[in-house]
């Protein structure tokens, strides 16, 4: 038998769904697990059995018909790497989640202060002196039990960046020096992996998408010779605006939709409400 | 003519009562460049990044005529 059919026949909580038009089927998340717990499949792997076989699991039919079976399941199958876990990384690795992108690597050696409340999602009092992607990591456990979730406790540079873009179709950019990000785009133009940039400071922000093919970026961004002596960070809404842009363009590059900020610069302009998309190169 | 200069995200505080909306109303000769725009408005030319002429990127030593909407933006670096 098929997995299909075995999941059809072993299913009592099995569904027929109509939404808009369009037909699947969906199945509660509790007995999926049980169902491939028993079979001896890991839990990401059960959803993607499911995925295939057009069985939703409850927790992510509210995507369908917004995302068609088969692009749920290529965002299950996907894996992306979001850098730093502090204000961008943090709704980022939240929203990527929630959209069911099934495998992500959570990268940042910090640790969480008390100054991060303001703006980090998981900055908390328990989590206070906690390394930021274990934290992330756990608690995206917590929420979604079948994400697959790599957790690097470390920064990540020119020499450990590489091994990690190997394993990912699309990397966030969520960090907060210049050099950093300078060596995130060179890694990834080399490793042949998109990113999606972002970056805020108070009510302003951007984002900006970068393909391999597109050569050295850093400049068009940050000028020839950049020095930022004073970061502003982004308050907690334009920071979680930001991520959220930048997570929808991940989508798109994930599922091969149009992109929106390829090549250009999208600016967020917290005083007028205004999004402006500058040619970027 | 009237030059428009519209400042954006940190390039602001520089002008306390700036206007998003309407942005800066700048007399100048044609064939001032954007530094030297700049430079009158009292701007470090080292914040600014981006420069936008009528929408097209430009360079600062790009030539006005003297009608143009200028957009010029800083490094957005914070995390």
């Amino acid at each position: 038998m098929t997995p299909k059919t075995i999941l059809t026949a072993c299913l009592t909580s099995l569904q027929r769904l109509c939404r808009n038009g369009q037909e699947t089927r969906t199945a509660a998340d509790q007995e999926l697990l049980a169902w491939g717990g028993a079979q001896g499949m890991a839990p990401w792997q059960i959803y993607e059995q499911a995925l295939a076989a057009d069985i939703w699991p409850v927790s992510l039919e509210r995507n369908f018909p917004t995302l068609t079976t088969a692009e749920q399941l290529q965002l299950w199958r996907s894996r992306v790497l979001v850098l730093g876990l502090g204000g961008l990384g943090g709704f980022q690795a939240s929203l990527l989640a929630r959209l069911g992108v099934g495998r992500l690597v959570l990268a940042d050696g910090d640790t969480f202060t008390l100054s991060n409340l303001n703006r980090q999602l998981f900055a908390s009092p328990q989590t206070l002196g906690q390394n930021k992607a274990k934290v992330a990591g756990r608690q995206l456990n917590l929420s979604h039990p079948a994400l697959q979730v790599e957790v690097i406790d470390q920064f990540l540079d020119r020499q450990s960046l590489p091994g990690v873009l190997a394993q990912v179709q699309v990397a966030l950019d969520a960090l907060d020096t210049l050099a950093a990000r300078r060596a995130l785009f060179t890694t990834a133009r080399t490793a042949g992996v998109p990113v999606v940039h972002g970056a805020v400071h108070g009510v302003y922000g951007q984002v900006a998408t970068i393909l391999p093919q597109d050569g050295e970026a850093f400049p068009a961004l940050y000028g020839s010779d950049p020095s930022l002596s004073d970061i502003v960070v982004g308050i907690a809404p334009t920071v979680c605006l930001v991520a959220s842009l930048q997570v929808q363009e991940a989508c798109r590059l994930l599922l091969g939709w149009p992109l929106a900020y390829h090549r250009r610069l999208a600016h967020v302009d917290g005083d007028t409400g205004r999004l402006e998309i500058l040619p970027l190169f | 003519m009237t030059l428009q200069v519209l400042l954006n995200a940190s390039l602001r505080r520089f002008f306390p009562d700036y206007d998003p909306y309407q942005g800066l109303p700048v007399q100048v000769e044609p064939g001032t460049t954007v530094a030297q725009v700049v430079e009158r408005l009292g701007l470090p030319m080292g914040e600014i990044t981006i420069i936008m002429v009528n929408g097209i990127r430009r360079e600062p030593d790009f030539p006005l005529q003297g009608d143009e909407r200028l957009g010029l933006f800083p490094a957005v670096g914070g995390g």
